[in-house]
């Protein structure tokens, strides 16, 4: 059981403004508009108004415990606990644990994560067949699906986050960001017509599973986890010039209709022209400290949708390039 | 892009000097720099040279390179995420944090409370006070007891901190039923379950419930903090019991809801947002500035919620306001 136990000050220090006073076998702590009384008996006073100097200058409490052995470590103690219920004590202790890093410098090893990561993994199974000239039609509309849908979802995704409280400048940040995101679909729904995918038909589209957990982990980050949401933006907004150029290049070859694949394009220029693909490091900069323990949350959270991402590319391959499935993913 | 330049760079990865430039490598991943003004030999000692220990003047001063160009390289190095920031992380810890809330929670407490027509007359031996209010405020206790598991469980899964999730899970299980214990005082008064789920709390109770439900969803470290002063990290609870008991209220109505206060100061429930905060290894300046404005907030609704218990419950009016009855007047 963690409850019922008490904090051990490191330092017990009396509140800055806390006034000692003797007055013969009584010793005084004046604090705002409260204080105490300590009865002392014989030379007692003198021991007291000793070690409330002391607690003045917020001396290690073993020290305390050494320069004081005529009252003894269980007496002390005792009056330190009295003086903290009384709300006069403060731990003069301030030093951050290792690990504690700034918001921006973690995002530097987020980063460096991301890459190690990426190195690991064979990434980019649907820029290959792009740019080799594998990727079928079906597979083309599928992966235009597929963002279409974390396009469609992103307000949903970011508005919770809008909820939490963050700092002034954070909040209008996180605010710009859902306005330059919150009717980007209607661009795309347009390029899906033009293939004869009206908004009916596309609003009983489902996404795929990987698609679909990209989109939960945004949605419970911004809930529960801001550092996690703020950070994993990014992964979302990295601009992609050679998987663009593959893509416009290979919807050309297929014989795609530039209505259809041109705002997709143009969607992912606006984001970069926005400034998006750096959205996680300026989020970032106005976190002062960041604790390991929300590091490795977070670094979890980066390599899971990471992998989500790698996992996804392969996945619209399978489904898109099985004539059996339903394409769209519409399901009685 | 938007870089601001690192004032402490430290090169992360080996430096090698090559015929036309410098070679990074970082993990089998190789970055070059080449640099038109700089011979390949300067650019590897000042590169080599950025070891977080000296700030970014210091080491272009050193090399004799310009300061610009060295900021221009250190951005660029920076957005290939090829260095660190060696400046410490700014805050203080979490217990001085909460040490500083609970003395403005306290000082902001002493100020309101002073003046709070409920406690002014608890406190008072000489006041007179009439016996609904004493139960009033256990049915209003009974209406707060009642939502705890609403705004206590979003902190459950607090994500960031195993020892966060352990303390709030066991603080949860503890707290489970408590409203129990306050039902079996009303039941002395002949005041069933019922009747209470179909009764309107007052207005500054729901307020109370929903303020604490939108910090816990939206700022758990706030809330965090508001769990002192809710459980009692004061005397008020004794208080007002030891007035319940010299006013001679019925012991079947006070012995449960002092059961329940003695539970509450033996898990010392009072210490949780200590507890908690002692795991919060740092708080930043803006959040400190932000759990201060709540604090002041949190102890204004808190202070209305005592308001209004004694202005309806001192008034005459029904103990219940029950949805029910209100229907018949319509």
């Amino acid at each position: 059981m963690m409850l019922g136990h008490d904090y051990q000050f490191s330092r017990p220090m009396l509140r800055p403004g806390a006034r000692v006073s003797v007055d013969g076998d009584r010793v005084r702590v004046d604090y705002r508009r409260h204080g105490c009384t300590i009865r002392t008996v014989g030379a007692g006073s003198a021991d007291v108004t000793a070690v409330l100097t002391d607690l003045q200058s917020g001396l290690r409490r073993a020290d305390l415990v050494d320069r004081h052995p005529q009252v003894g470590p269980e007496a002390l103690g005792a009056l330190i606990e009295r003086l903290d219920d009384l709300g006069l004590i403060t731990e003069a202790d301030g030093a951050l644990p290792p690990g504690v890093t700034s918001g921006e410098q973690f995002y530097r090893r987020v980063r460096r994560f991301g890459r190690a990561l990426a190195a690991r993994r064979a990434g980019g199974a649907f820029l290959r067949a792009l740019e080799d000239g594998t990727a079928t039609r079906a597979q083309v509309v599928g992966y235009a699906l597929e963002y279409y849908h974390i396009v469609h979802m992103c307000p949903a995704l970011v508005a919770p986050a809008l909820a939490n409280h963050e700092s002034p400048r954070t909040r209008d940040l996180l605010r710009d960001f859902y306005r330059t995101e919150f009717d980007h679909d209607r661009m795309l729904q347009g390029a899906l017509a033009a293939i004869g995918i009206d908004r009916e038909r596309l609003d009983a589209v489902i996404p795929l599973p990987t698609t679909f957990a990209q989109a939960t982990s945004l949605a419970a980050y911004a809930r529960v986890n801001p550092l996690a949401f703020k950070t994993c933006l990014y992964l979302f907004e990295v601009p992609a010039p050679r998987f663009q150029r593959a893509l416009r290049e290979r919807c050309q070859q297929l014989a795609l209709p530039e209505a259809f694949w041109k705002p997709f394009l143009e969607h992912s220029d606006i984001n970069e022209d926005a400034g998006h693909d750096d959205i996680s490091r300026v989020l970032l900069r106005e976190i002062g400290a960041v604790t390991e323990e929300e590091q490795v949350t977070t670094l979890i959270a980066v390599g899971a949708l990471i992998e989500t991402f790698v996992a996804q590319e392969t996945e619209i391959l399978h489904y898109y390039g099985d004539p059996r499935n339903p394409i769209p993913r519409i399901f009685p | 892009m938007n870089v601001e330049v690192i004032t402490r760079p430290r090169l992360v990865g080996e430096v090698t000097t090559l015929v036309d430039g410098v070679a990074i490598d970082i993990r089998g991943v190789g970055f070059r720099v080449q640099n038109d003004v700089y011979p390949p030999e300067v650019l590897a000692a000042l590169l080599r040279s950025l070891d977080g220990r000296r700030e970014l003047d210091e080491v272009a001063r050193a090399h004799r390179i310009d300061v610009d160009h060295v900021r221009a390289l250190v951005a660029t190095l920076d957005s290939q995420f090829l260095v660190d920031d060696a400046a410490p992380a700014t805050g203080i810890s979490g217990m001085q944090a909460i040490l500083e809330i609970e003395d403005l929670l306290k000082e902001r407490i002493h100020a309101t409370f002073f003046d709070n027509p409920f406690w002014k007359r608890v406190l008072d031996p000489a006041a007179e006070i009439p016996h609904d209010v004493m139960y009033g405020m256990a049915i209003e206790n009974y209406h707060f007891l009642l939502r705890e598991t609403g705004f206590d469980s979003p902190v459950l899964g607090y994500p960031t901190s195993a020892k966060i999730r352990r303390l709030m899970n066991e603080f949860y299980i503890e707290e489970h039923q408590h409203d129990e214990l306050v039902l079996k005082g009303l039941r002395a008064l002949g005041i069933e379950r019922a009747h209470l789920a179909e009764a309107m709390p007052l207005p500054g109770t729901l307020a109370l419930v929903n303020a604490l439900l939108y910090w816990s969803t939206s700022d758990p470290l706030f809330f965090f903090a508001t769990l002192g002063v809710l459980e009692g990290s004061d005397s008020r609870i004794d208080s007002y019991l030891q007035r319940c008991q010299q006013m001679g209220l019925p012991s079947d109505f006070v012995a449960p809801i002092l059961a329940h206060a003695k539970i509450n100061m033996n898990s010392k429930h009072g210490k949780l947002s200590r507890l908690v905060f002692a795991e919060i290894p740092a708080v930043d300046a803006t959040t400190m500035a932000r759990l201060r404005r709540q604090a002041h907030l949190f102890v204004e609704v808190y202070d209305r919620f005592y308001q209004e218990v004694w202005e309806y419950y001192s008034s005459g009016a029904p103990l219940l306001r029950r949805i029910s009855s209100i229907e018949l007047e319509a």
